[in-house]
């Protein structure tokens, strides 16, 4: 998990990277083509005799439309400005948009306006006109001003268009300074139209700030006297002379300027004006007027053209600037938004899938992108992972490229038209260039930032895109229509959660196959992926119609509930698949419903040692959900305007729930178990766990099912109250291996966690990586096939010492211990010594209670420990407890010779996730030595390799257990003792092959005692081991044990016959879907067959399924019995046998 | 692509990063030692330019070309760059002067060999430096050259095959206009506008090839004969003129009214109005725009009902200002206290009564 941070770290890395080598890009090929586009320009017009139109009577008539709001101040200059404009068929319109000052008086006295009756020819839907006025001067003839009721720019810019009589209009700000041939040279592209009609021009706009106007004329041109207007002074060259002329010749413009822009009446007029309810009217208009000509497919142009025509005063003070940026950003949106369809549609062509990608991917996201930057930065930075030297050459390079693309502006602004000619300006706006990013550009961003906020927080007043709420809309209704409404309603809102959940799962998803690809190299991708995408997307609309039904009911409860609930449920889902995901890959378990099973400080301890519960990993769960959580907010704000979507999805989610599961969880492809249950959707498995666990908690839904006790009879040939109670007539298959002891033997069972036969064996898949434990079965008992009764160590101590059932959730986890016989009270009612050696935690499991009433003499558990033993190394300031060593050491310590026989039971720790040891480096050389020796073929060196950390502790394991044996020796007791060694299950960090391999564990019983070696091959069970060690005692040393047992193994077979006794298998502690029964195995629905070296091929076999699967549910309705009664014997049958008085040994 | 990605890792990125680091700071050195160099050579233009324009000026005052320090000027004149300059500051003068001034300013062009200059740019690829070419050759009336511009009529881009038809009819008049014959592609306005400002006659044998023209499948050259012939008045063309009123082109349409207006004859308003109610809205603006300006009381009652019964708004306008015209002011203001007349009416007559009529 620790590298799950830096993985992110690198993500975040290679995307920034992505993404800011296509900003980078697209830079180069705006400044190349506008480079080109402004020398054409320049160099044609050279020579352009405007004057020829600007006295053409039989021009086209251009409106100049200048909408005013409060300009009381400079109203007068500025119109007086506009009248001296160079056009013969000009008018100009000034629009008094109900301005509070006393713009009209000033307007009326200076103009000697007198109100006329004017009909207004244009039908565009505006706010009222109060009167339409006109000079009574001649002089100014060409002036009309309206003075209307005030509905914003837009509004009054249609006023302006309803009133205009010209062919062409030009939108200004009446603020704005125009160069006196500013309309000619707009007019020039409209006039040299041919095959394209040009719908739109724009020219390069220019700062007023600092600027010397005389007469409504700039007379000398300065730079802004404040570095923001300078950086705007900056941002406008880019922005105009770059940016816009490159996308005015590749025919992608989409943005004329609102300060000054001239456009065709007639589109204008057909596109329905300019829309009111936007703030980003002008950039609008444009995309409405080319989506109407790409609809109707007519050639037509947007142009730019790099003359300064327009000079206008921009915000010197940093409020009013983020102000303007908040509004252009929330007009940026609201046009993407309102326009989303264009997105990548190639009917609009360049529109399409050009102009208005680059809009939303850079002009849109670019600040947000750049505010994420350094939000992850921040997060990086605190979680310490920052590489300082990397950042700060990435750093560097950002800035650099940002001051390059600004001086080469100011160059190609130098070769087209100089404005900044004093040597100065020109040396202050080089400086300002560099200086730029490091104060104006995070203004602007932070301003983009807030604008989007807003955007969100204000949407309530912006037409269809808004959350109006139903209330309003049913208002009126009768029932019946009302419920239609709020259905459909409803139906709209889920539409866009259910495509919000869709695309965050499918990035999830994603996600959860590139952290395979990245942790599990290799393997099978392909196929994983496929069962992936069809799982989860099954997984998706099942959720989706479960979800979509109660959100719909809830939204006839009331709407916000509905609203918060989905947006809590539906980011809890997507961060649960992350959580969910990253579990399976770190401990290669899928997680059911055995997470309840554990209490809070299992939880926690297990958290903390596997290094989960760090603060880089809380911090980037934090930041999961805020990430997960806004999209649906996002999705709150909007509903979808038709039912379709959502129909359509729940369709789909209704289909699926009619497709038999067996066909909707069929996997693709030839793989292996870790690589199916990878390919699983991991919702799935753990909602399908949990309910039905829940299912069985539940008693009377568990009858009503007949899940788990429906029907608790019992077959007539056993006990009907106690079904495993049986006569003990296990055969001492045993004895005759061994030479016969003066004294009673000792037993000392060592289980190893999680020693699985794949790596402890060298016909293991993996290939032997335990050499002490591998010679030690060579001169042992030893059975290759055996196996474990569960996933988990839940199970193995009741298994192992008692051969005992489950019960509901493993036997251990029964509130009080059914009264049975083990190893250790009937050893010690034998007069054994006993005792249990656990480096770590012994409540851990719940074995304490099981220890306690086994009343085991020693329990050493991690308490028991001090110096010098050393615990295994902290992971987040948490250890599991000490290490192999430690334990092995402690039994030595209290192995005085004794006159008693003894019995200890050692369960060891160091093999267990995140599988930190103490001399890693030492144990790693040896693994290095083993991975380059040829006992691996290249197979097992492929999976040794993968899984370097588990291997590396397994080697540190076996070489515990090699010291412990030296040290034995020595002893005088060890001559005397029976030693089994077995592992408690197989570790599912590591990989599988088939589903056997997570049980197959090695079995090795050593002794002195021992006549000769052996080597079995046929199927054997932790279940056997209890009854066949009892057995050899009975038989061998007279020892007393009980005559009725409840015992499910049959006791250890050592020839090599068929296993006809049913091994049943615990996954997990919710899960008992494994059955071995003869030479088969019984998964689910599914039967394998197993060869005699435990390798197993699913079969077709339809006898042998019915077989088990009647076997099986014969041991279930047993354990049910048990689990329903919790006792496994009469009372009187146990309290007989603890009266016997068994003389000592 | 991703897990590759991953798998280089990001240290592995560094010491590209640091390359890239020192390209872009490399850029921005070239690119500011560039910009410092551009600013200086504008600075030089702009002495320069001063130094060429009192060079002009001292010959069209002096009419001598020695009051200048010639060497210098000399020296300069080696320079492409200046020569260029020069060429360039003659151009923009030559719009500003004419008579002994204009020839004054040619002499210098013949004097200095400029005509190796634009001659130079003629056999450029890019397109804006061929319309430099060709600009400059036709503002120095370089005749000489017709035919190395003639060959740029045929060229691919439209603003270059503009710049050589105006080349032509600037230089050769009405025979300039040849190419319309065989002109397929559209002449834009402000092309149409160019060329009609550079003839000042139409010969008497140029009447047949008006006639062609009239009949040319372009739209755009018959707009453009339409106006020509509204520009000479050729009379000879009315009837003619009369048959584009039923041209399958709208924009021909329009300018064949316009262009009856100027040749107006005794049957003009007659014809217009035989087919009126044949044409569009468009067509029937400027129809009435015409009738308006005729102030013939034959048609009082077509302006009524025009008023009246007319969709469109500007057509009712122009009915009643007609109307006010013709002296009917006093039914117009009955028109309004009339309390069936519609409110839109009511609006449109005062509409057309405030007209100021400048």
């Amino acid at each position: 998990m620790v590298g799950f941070a830096h993985i992110l770290y690198e993500i975040f890395i290679w995307l920034f990277l992505v993404y800011s080598s296509a900003v980078f890009l697209i830079y180069v090929w705006i400044g190349i083509y506008a480079l080109g586009a402004v020398v054409r320009y320049k160099k044609e017009n050279t020579f352009t005799d405007y004057s020829k139109i600007a006295v053409n009577p039989n021009g086209p008539v251009f409106s100049l439309i200048a909408p005013a709001y409060n300009e009381g101040m400079t109203i007068v200059d500025n119109v007086r400005s506009l009248l001296s404009l160079f056009y013969y068929n000009l008018e100009i319109i000034i629009v008094n948009d109900g301005s509070k000052d006393d713009s009209m008086q000033k307007l009326i006295e200076v103009y000697e306006l007198e109100v006329v009756s004017f009909f207004v020819q244009g039908k565009l839907k505006t706010k009222d006109i109060k009167a339409v006025y006109k000079s009574k001067n001649p002089a100014f003839k060409k002036l009309i001003v309206v003075d209307k009721f005030n509905g914003g720019k837009a509004d009054a810019l249609n006023v302006g268009i309803n009133v205009s009589s010209g062919q062409y209009i030009v939108c200004i700000d009446v603020d704005c300074i125009l160069e006196q041939d500013a309309i000619l040279k707009l007019a020039k592209p409209f006039l040299q139209q041919t095959d394209k009609r040009v719908i739109a021009c724009g020219g390069v706009i220019r700062l007023a700030n600092n600027c010397v106007i005389e007469n409504g004329k700039i007379t000398s041109v300065n730079i802004p006297k404040t570095w923001l207007g300078r950086s705007q002074a900056l941002e406008y060259i880019r922005a105009f002379v770059l940016g816009r002329m490159a996308w005015s010749r590749a025919s992608g413009l989409i943005l004329i300027s609102g300060a000054f822009g001239a456009f065709d009446k007639e589109i204008v007029l057909k596109c329905g004006g300019y829309d009111s309810s936007t703030v980003g009217e002008d950039m609008e208009l444009v995309v409405r007027m080319r989506r109407y000509m790409e609809d109707k497919k007519e050639a037509y142009e947007v142009v730019n053209i790099p003359d300064p025509l327009c000079w206008t005063e921009v915000p010197e003070t940093k409020e009013v600037l983020m102000k303007q940026r908040n509004r252009w950003m929330r007009g940026t949106m609201e046009t993407l938004w309102k326009h989303r369809e264009l997105i990548f549609k190639r009917k609009y062509g360049k529109l399409g899938m050009i102009s208005f990608p680059y809009w939303f991917f850079f002009e849109f996201l670019g600040p947000l992108v750049e505010f994420f930057g350094y939000i992850v930065f921040l997060l990086f930075l605190v979680l310490g992972i920052i590489n300082w030297s990397f950042f700060l050459v990435l750093f560097a390079l950002v800035i650099s490229i940002g001051i390059l693309y600004s001086i080469y502006a100011i160059l190609v602004d130098l070769i087209s038209h100089q404005v900044y000619t004093k040597r100065k300006d020109f040396l202050i706006l080089i400086a300002t260039a560099v200086f730029e990013p490091f104060y104006f550009h995070f203004i602007v961003v932070k301003a983009s930032v807030g604008g989007f906020i807003d955007y969100f927080k204000k949407s309530t007043a912006w037409g269809d895109m808004t959350r109006q709420g139903f209330a309003q809309n049913t208002k009126g209704l009768n029932r019946k229509e009302r419920i239609v409404a709020i259905g459909k309603y409803a139906l709209q809102s889920f539409g866009s959660f259910a495509l919000v959940f869709t695309m965050l799962f499918a990035i999830a998803v994603l996600a959860e196959w590139l952290w395979y690809m990245h942790v599990f190299g290799e393997m099978n991708l392909a196929v994983i992926g496929k069962n992936l995408l069809f799982q989860n997307f099954t997984f998706v609309i099942k959720t989706l119609l479960i979800g979509g039904i109660l959100f719909i009911v809830l939204n006839f409860l009331k709407e916000k509930w509905a609203r918060i609930t989905i947006q809590i449920v539906g980011t809890l889902l997507v961060v649960g698949h992350y959580i969910l995901f990253i579990y399976f890959s770190e401990s290669n378990n899928l997680l059911g419903a055995d997470l309840f099973y554990y209490s809070k400080n299992e939880l926690q301890q297990i958290l903390q040692a596997g290094d989960m519960l760090n603060f880089q990993n809380i911090a980037l769960l934090v930041l999961l959900f805020m990430i997960v959580y806004i999209p649906f907010w996002l999705a709150d704000k909007y509903r979808l305007k038709s039912i379709y979507t959502s129909v359509i999805l729940l369709g789909i989610g209704f289909l699926a729930f009619l497709i038999p599961d067996t066909i909707l969880s069929k996997s693709f492809g030839e793989i292996n178990e870790f690589e199916l249950n990878a390919g699983k959707s991991k919702w799935s498995y753990f909602a399908e766990s949990s309910s039905v666990d829940f299912v069985q908690n539940q008693s009377f839904i568990a009858e009503f099912t007949g899940l788990f006790k429906g029907d608790t009879k019992e077959d007539s040939s056993t006990n009907k109250n106690y079904p495993f109670l049986k006569k003990e007539n296990t055969p001492d298959l045993l004895g005759s291996y061994f030479n016969k002891s003066d004294v009673t033997p000792n037993l000392v069972v060592i289980v190893v966690e999680g020693l699985g036969h794949a790596y402890s064996s060298k016909n293991g898949y993996i290939g032997n990586f335990t050499p002490f434990i591998d010679s030690l079965a060579g001169r042992s008992l030893y059975w290759e096939n055996n196996v474990s009764s569960s996933g988990r160590t839940f199970a193995v101590l009741p298994t192992l010492l008692g051969s005992l059932p489950f019960g509901k959730n493993g036997f251990l986890e029964m509130k009080e211990t059914a009264d049975h016989f083990n190893l250790y009270n009937v050893l010690k009612a034998n007069g054994f010594e006993t005792g249990y050696f656990y480096g770590g935690n012994v409540s851990f499991d719940n074995a304490k209670p099981f220890l306690k009433y086994s009343q085991v003499d020693s329990i050493i558990g991690v308490e028991s420990f001090g110096p010098p033993y050393r615990k295994l190394p902290e992971s987040n300031g948490e250890s599991w407890g000490y290490e192999d060593q430690a334990v092995f050491g402690k039994m030595m310590e209290v192995k005085d010779v004794q006159k008693e026989p003894y019995f200890n039971v050692a369960l060891t720790l160091s093999t267990h996730h995140p599988f930190l040891i103490n001399d890693t480096k030492h144990f790693e050389e040896i693994f290095q030595r083993r991975v380059k020796s040829n006992e691996l073929s290249d197979d097992q060196r492929k999976w040794a390799l993968e899984n370097k950390k588990q291997l590396v502790s397994v080697l540190n394991l076996d070489e515990a257990l090699k010291d412990f044996f030296k040290e034995y020796k020595k002893h005088p007791d060890f001559k005397n003792t029976i030693i089994v060694i077995t592992g408690d299950h197989s570790m599912p960090e590591i990989p599988f092959e088939t589903k056997i391999d997570r049980y197959h564990v090695p079995l090795i019983i050593y002794s002195p005692l021992l006549k000769q070696n052996k080597h079995f091959r046929n199927i054997v069970s932790h279940f056997d081991i209890a009854p066949s060690v009892l057995a050899f005692y009975r038989e061998n040393y007279g020892l007393i044990t009980p005559t009725n047992v409840t015992w499910i193994g049959n006791g250890l077979q050592i020839d090599e016959r068929d296993n006809r006794v049913g091994i049943p298998i615990m996954q997990a502690k919710t899960i008992l879907n494994d059955y071995i029964y003869g030479n088969y195995h019984l998964v689910g629905d599914q039967v394998f067959k197993l060869d005699n070296r435990l390798s197993e091929e699913n079969v077709e076999d339809e006898l042998e399924l019915n077989r088990l699967k009647t076997n099986f549910e014969k041991f279930k309705k047993r354990n049910a019995v048990f689990y329903e009664q919790k006792k496994l014997m009469p009372d009187s049958i146990y309290n007989s046998y603890k009266k016997i008085n068994i003389p000592k040994p | 692509m991703i897990g590759l990605s991953l798998a280089i890792g990001v240290h592995n990125l560094f010491l590209a990063l640091v390359a890239v680091l020192f390209i872009v700071l490399a850029l921005i050195g070239f690119v500011l030692i560039y910009g410092f160099y551009r600013y200086r050579v504008q600075n030089r233009i702009n002495v320069w330019t001063r130094y060429i324009d009192m060079k002009i000026t001292e010959a069209i005052v002096n009419g001598s070309h020695e009051d200048l320090d010639e060497s210098v000027f000399n020296r300069l004149m080696k320079r492409s760059s200046f020569r260029s300059l020069f060429l360039e500051r003659l151009v923009a003068s030559e719009k500003n002067f004419s008579g002994v001034a204009h020839v004054e300013i040619r002499n210098l062009f013949v004097k200095y060999q400029l005509h190796l200059e634009a001659l130079k740019r003629l056999n450029q690829r890019k397109s804006y430096m061929i319309i430099g070419g060709i600009q400059e050759l036709t503002a120095m009336e370089a005749r000489e050259f017709l035919p190395e511009i003639e060959r740029f009529l045929h060229y691919k881009y439209a603003n270059v095959y503009h710049e050589a038809q105006y080349a032509m009819v600037a230089l050769k008049g009405f025979e300039g206009f040849n190419f319309l014959k065989t002109f397929s592609k559209p002449i834009s306005d402000w092309q149409q506008l160019r060329l009609l400002n550079s003839i000042v006659n139409i010969p008497d044998t140029g009447t047949e090839q008006v006639m062609e023209w009239l009949d040319s499948q372009n739209t755009t050259v018959v707009v453009f004969t339409l106006k020509l012939i509204r520009k000479f008045q050729l009379f000879a063309f009315y009837d003619r003129v009369k048959e584009c009123l039923y041209h399958q082109e709208v924009k021909v349409r329009v300018q064949a009214v316009r262009t009856l207006q100027t040749l107006e004859g005794f049957s003009t308003v007659d014809d217009l109005i035989e087919s009126y109610d044949s044409q569009p809205q468009e067509i029937q603006l400027e129809i009435v725009k015409v009738l308006k300006a005729a102030k013939d009381s034959r048609f009082v009652e077509f302006f009524k009902t025009q008023l009246s019964n007319h969709t469109l708004a500007s057509i009712r306008i122009i009915a009643a200002e007609a109307l006010i015209a013709l002296g009917l002011k006093d039914y117009l203001i009955e028109l309004i206290n009339n309390q069936e007349t519609s409110e839109e009416l009511i609006l449109i007559v005062k509409h057309a009564m405030q007209v100021k009529r400048w």
